[in-house]
């Protein structure tokens, strides 16, 4: 019979430190020195599970520990509020906005959105955006936020390497207790798809199998839980 | 001062909420205490909301045995620096006058004039040496990001430094709405017709997001009838013709046309590169002609998207202490450079032009030699040499097996006939704007 598992959250502070990065060494310099810099905007963009949120998360950390006022939005929620929640946004010294994409198309967010970004910029702070998708390909209705979204600067966020890769997945591989040999992770590397997202979605069904069945998981008996 | 207290819960609730929660929820408020009140000061109405539901048995928990209660309000905290006493700020002003924003960054000094805007730039100095004269209201139009607001701020800083005295307002015409609406709401209808109608010049930008808003326009007309009176200078920005507007009062659209209206067009590329080149020495980096022409050729849509460009070239040459070459830049912007090329294809070129023209895709690779297909053919080989990096024969090829000396006639040919009929001009531009947007 299979174990139940429980929701567990481990609650880890996310910082620069603790962000895997071989590639993405200029957009976090980037986003570290946002208050030295005349620019007041950065946009990220890339696949999920490229540590977006991650480097949203480390920033409110990095910025309040020197006395900044931060606000964080995941708009991937923004179903659950109305456009009222971005009121009183342009007060705060940094606004993290995760997911702006989500928004494009419905024309009251873009337009509430397009409002608080003016307010932002006119009284000089700063705002930085995550979004899967280049802004070159995203349909804004509202022509003027599109502009004004490109006038920051712009970082596509890369695939890390393969060794960033396999740290990648040791480490939640420690972190969620998955019982997994430690050559599992190479052979996912080699024998599949290379893109962080989907060895991450291996991983998690990997490791759920090993946690609900109680049973370390070799590479031999790989082929039982996952198709290659 | 964030109170002590608040900083010692802050580090509680770290650990009872996950990042994401705690960023959005706990992380924006804000505490000071005050006769022995906590009081917890929230951006908006929702997150107040939020907490007041999942803070409140902590916090009740944290004061028992203090003398210390505690509220949840909407508002701010901001901090004289002299003083080092908190302010309470509320979300909401009381004056107009306050938030009336108006920045001396944009100059006539450096605003880079090209045949696409030198027409509006000339108008625009004309205005701001003589406002509330001959062109008024001034309106002028054009595309996101090519410098309608530069130039709009630029003549209330001559007009200011003529007349250090003058009432200058610059204001975004949602911020108009946005005002009214509050004078309405409470009782402030007075004062607000006061306030803006008491300005020497009333700078009013994207006046296309007052379409629809009946009440505000009706507002308008009149501030706009009494500032006129009184020989004050307005002017107006918008991204399109006046009269395209759909959902603006006709008397307001016949009102802009008063003065004098000009248009402003997606820079050419000499001024792009003259653009890029001003703007890096402005912050200190020297932009090697040859990397500007590069980089111009790249980003053609609007001067925001070229400055968003530079930002990141030049934030990589800092970070990584390299010297700035074309190739630096093609490996910097190299993610806006490979889509910009998948976007503009001589397929899309061809596409595009036939839609223009109302004729057949067909017809644009056909033999045929007829004014009406011989001259978007023309138009559409022209801007595949301009948009894309194929090559000549490239080109003839992908209309109809052409020789490329057919591609080299159709480029000079498409120059030469602007220069003299406007209409295959407007042509371009629009379908230049269309492809790189």
């Amino acid at each position: 019979m299979n174990q139940l598992i429980l929701p567990y959250q481990k609650n880890i502070k996310h910082t620069f430190k603790n962000l895997y990065s071989d590639s993405n060494n200029i957009l976090i310099d980037s986003v570290k020195n946002i208050f030295l810099d005349d620019n007041n905007q950065i946009y990220l963009w890339g696949d999920k599970n490229l540590g977006k949120s991650h480097i949203l998360y480390a920033a409110c950390n990095h910025f309040s520990d020197i006395k900044k006022k931060c606000v964080y939005l995941p708009l991937k929620d923004y179903d659950l509020f109305n456009t009222d929640i971005l009121d009183g946004f342009e007060n705060y010294d940094l606004v993290c906005i995760d997911d702006i994409d989500i928004i494009y198309g419905k024309s009251d967010w873009e337009y509430s959105f397009f409002k608080m970004l003016n307010n932002i910029l006119e009284n000089s702070k700063k705002i930085i955006c995550t979004s899967s998708r280049s802004l070159a390909l995203e349909n804004i209705i509202l022509k003027d936020l599109h502009s004004r979204l490109s006038w920051g600067l712009v970082f596509m966020i890369n695939q890390p390497n393969d060794t960033i890769k396999e740290n990648i997945l040791n480490k939640i591989i420690a972190e969620k207790e998955y019982n997994i040999s430690d050559d599992v992770c190479s052979y996912l590397l080699k024998h599949n798809n290379r893109k962080l997202s989907d060895l991450l979605d291996m991983l998690h069904k990997i490791g759920s199998y090993s946690l609900s069945n109680n049973k370390k998981v070799h590479v031999k008996t790989l082929s039982n839980i996952i198709d290659f | 001062m964030q109170s002590e207290f608040w900083e010692e819960c802050l580090v509680d609730l770290q650990t009872s909420f996950d990042e994401q929660q705690f960023n959005t929820w706990v992380r924006p408020l804000q505490a000071v205490t005050e006769n022995n009140t906590l009081k917890i000061f929230a951006p908006n109405p929702y997150v107040a909301d939020w907490a007041n539901k999942n803070l409140s048995e902590y916090l009740t928990k944290k004061l028992e045995n203090s003398k210390y209660s505690f509220y949840f309000e909407v508002g701010g905290i901001s901090q004289k620096i002299e003083e080092d006493a908190p302010v309470i700020q509320e979300n909401k002003k009381d004056s107009f006058k306050e938030e009336v924003k108006f920045s001396s960054d944009f100059s006539f000094d450096n605003f880079v004039v090209g045949k696409s805007n030198q027409l509006a730039n000339a108008a625009a100095l004309q205005v701001s040496k003589n406002p509330g004269k001959n062109y008024n209201p001034f309106f002028i139009y054009g595309g996101v990001g090519l410098g309608k607001t530069h130039l709009m701020h630029a003549i209330g800083n001559n007009i200011i430094k003529q007349n250090d005295k003058a009432k200058i307002l610059y204001l975004h015409s949602e911020k108009f709405v946005g005002d009214m609406v509050y004078a309405l709401q409470h009782n402030k209808i007075d004062a607000f017709k006061k306030f803006y109608r008491s300005a020497d010049a009333l700078l009013i930008d994207d006046i296309q997001f007052f379409a629809g808003k009946e009440r505000s326009q009706e507002e308008f007309f009149h501030t706009f009838n009494a500032l006129l009176e009184g020989k004050c200078q307005i002017v107006l920005t918008c991204d399109r013709y006046p009269k395209e507007v759909n959902g603006l009062d006709e008397r307001l659209k016949s009102r802009f046309g008063w003065g004098l209206t000009q248009a402003i067009e997606p820079p050419e590329l000499e001024t792009r590169v003259a653009i890029l080149q001003k703007k890096a020495s402005s912050i200190g980096t020297n932009l090697e002609t040859d990397v500007a022409f590069f980089m111009a050729k790249c980003i053609q849509s609007n001067v925001r998207e070229l400055e968003g460009a530079l930002r990141r070239v030049i934030a990589n040459s800092q970070f990584t202490g390299k010297e700035i070459t074309i190739a630096f830049a093609k490996e910097a912007l190299h993610d806006l450079i490979t889509l910009q090329n998948k976007l503009v294809t001589i397929d899309n070129i061809q596409k595009t032009v036939a839609d223009y023209y109302k004729i057949r895709i067909s017809d644009l690779l056909s033999p045929k030699r007829n004014r009406s297909l011989a001259r978007p053919r023309q138009l559409a080989m022209s801007l595949a040499k301009e948009l894309t990096n194929h090559s000549l024969p490239e080109i003839g090829d992908a209309f109809g097996g052409r020789d490329h000396t057919t591609v080299l006639h159709a480029c000079k040919k498409i120059v030469e006939i602007c220069i003299t009929d406007n209409k295959i001009k407007d042509d371009l531009i629009n379908l230049r704007r269309r492809l790189s947007t």
